[in-house]
């Protein structure tokens, strides 16, 4: 049911094109016929000039030249409406392709319409701002401290880890800083860091410490942040 | 009484006789109807194969009454000296009709019939593959494009009754769909959903 709904009409486009290809049709078999005839013809001059009736010969010779004659022209006939049939069938083949194109082009113009070029535009600034926008967030997160301020949090950072590391020792000294005034050699006497010399012997400074009035320049760093 | 073999036998046109064409019983109409049933069973396959070869398409009872037709090879064995009686032929040819096998030209006589070396349904599908191999789809094509195309198809001399049969098939299917104008008729055939 619903296949024979889909047959497409019969135009008189189809009708002339069907009318054409009949009347090319008849032409072939009128050509059929004259070969037909050419072949008797023939026959009949071979017969005559067997039996010596040479003047009837050449009759039967000039019919056929007529019929061939006839034969040229239905030939050039059939060309012209062989060619006027591949041209409408081509034109045919045109014209839906024209169709196709038409309807590519009505849908990419449907898919331009919902992305404009302003919009696109506005979208990508959008974008950018909102890069922009977490660029300087991350900037502020990270990049907001001067050097100054970044060697205050070292020093920080340096105290906090020998006070995790000798508590006791450090509070011992604060005893002994307590008792007696700063004296002692330069500050440029040994060369290990304060912390090191924490951590290189740990026990030293927690049980066999005596307190003392001279406080080794290695520590006069310490104490002056306590 | 001459003894005669039975064996095969190639005919001019290339075609191998089935033994059974050299018995002369085999050409008479059998008055015992199992026997008949027998011979006829054999002749229509003899007809079906030897149609299929010279791609043959109307069987008429004048075939069996005059010698010179198309289907002298089958319809008469001069080795034999024996030939197809014309109303046995008939008979054969009921039996065809009958079976499907074959379809009388015109439904109000009983002298000729088209004979369904390719039934109906399969002409169908052989007249659809062929526009699609070449490129006929959605063409409009007249009846004697089909039947005398410039090259030689399968189709080539199809009856135009036949083709119409055929084509009628298509057009059930969407396949097909005929065209008529004053002048005549035209075909167009489609890919059709299936």
């Amino acid at each position: 049911m619903g296949a024979k709904q889909s047959l497409p009409k019969v135009t008189a486009q189809d009708k002339a094109i069907l009318d054409l290809k009949l009347q090319r049709d008849k032409l072939r078999q009128y050509q059929k016929a004259i070969q037909v005839v050419l072949d008797r013809e023939h026959a009949i001059a071979k017969a005559h000039l067997a039996t010596g009736q040479k003047d009837r010969a050449v009759i039967a010779l000039r019919r056929k030249k007529y019929q061939e004659s006839l034969l040229v022209k239905t030939d050039k006939q059939m060309e012209t409406l062989e060619q006027l049939v591949s041209t409408i069938e081509f034109s045919l083949v045109e014209v839906s392709v024209l169709h196709g194109l038409k309807q590519g082009n009505e849908v990419l113009k449907e898919i331009h319409k919902e992305m404009n070029l302003e919009s696109v535009e506005k979208l990508l600034e959008e974008t950018h701002e909102a890069r922009e926008y977490q660029r300087e967030i991350g900037d502020m997160l990270a990049n907001n401290l001067t050097l100054d301020e970044e060697d205050a949090v070292q020093d920080e950072l340096r105290q906090l880890e020998a006070e995790a590391v000798c508590p006791l020792f450090v509070f011992k000294l604060r005893d002994v800083l307590n008792g007696c005034s700063l004296a002692g050699p330069g500050r440029d006497r040994g060369t290990t860091s304060p912390i090191t010399a924490c951590t290189d012997d740990t026990t030293y400074a927690r049980d066999k410490f005596v307190p003392t009035p001279y406080i080794p320049s290695e520590f006069t760093y310490i104490l002056s942040s306590i | 009484m001459a003894l005669t073999t039975l064996t095969t036998h190639k005919t001019p046109s290339g075609f191998l006789l089935p033994s059974i064409h050299s018995a002369p019983p085999f050409f008479t109409q059998q008055p015992n109807p199992v026997s008949q049933s027998a011979v006829t069973d054999h002749w229509i396959n003899l007809i079906l194969a030897y149609a299929r070869y010279r791609r043959l398409f109307i069987l008429r009872v004048e075939d069996a009454e005059t010698a010179g037709s198309e289907w002298d090879e089958i319809l008469r064995n001069e080795r034999i000296r024996h030939r197809m009686p014309p109303s046995h032929l008939s008979t054969i040819l009921a039996a065809m009709v009958q079976r499907n096998v074959a379809a009388y030209e015109s439904p109000k006589q009983t002298r000729s019939a088209l004979v369904y070396w390719r039934l109906p349904e399969e002409w169908a599908d052989v007249l659809h593959r062929w526009a699609a191999d070449t490129g006929q789809l959605n063409t409009i094509l007249t009846f004697y494009d089909i039947t005398d195309p410039p090259l030689e198809s399968p189709l080539s001399g199809i009856p135009v009754l036949l083709l119409k049969k055929a084509i009628s098939i298509l057009s059930k299917s969407g396949k097909a769909q005929t065209i008529s104008i004053a002048d005549g008729e035209g075909v167009r055939f489609f890919a059709g959903g299936r």
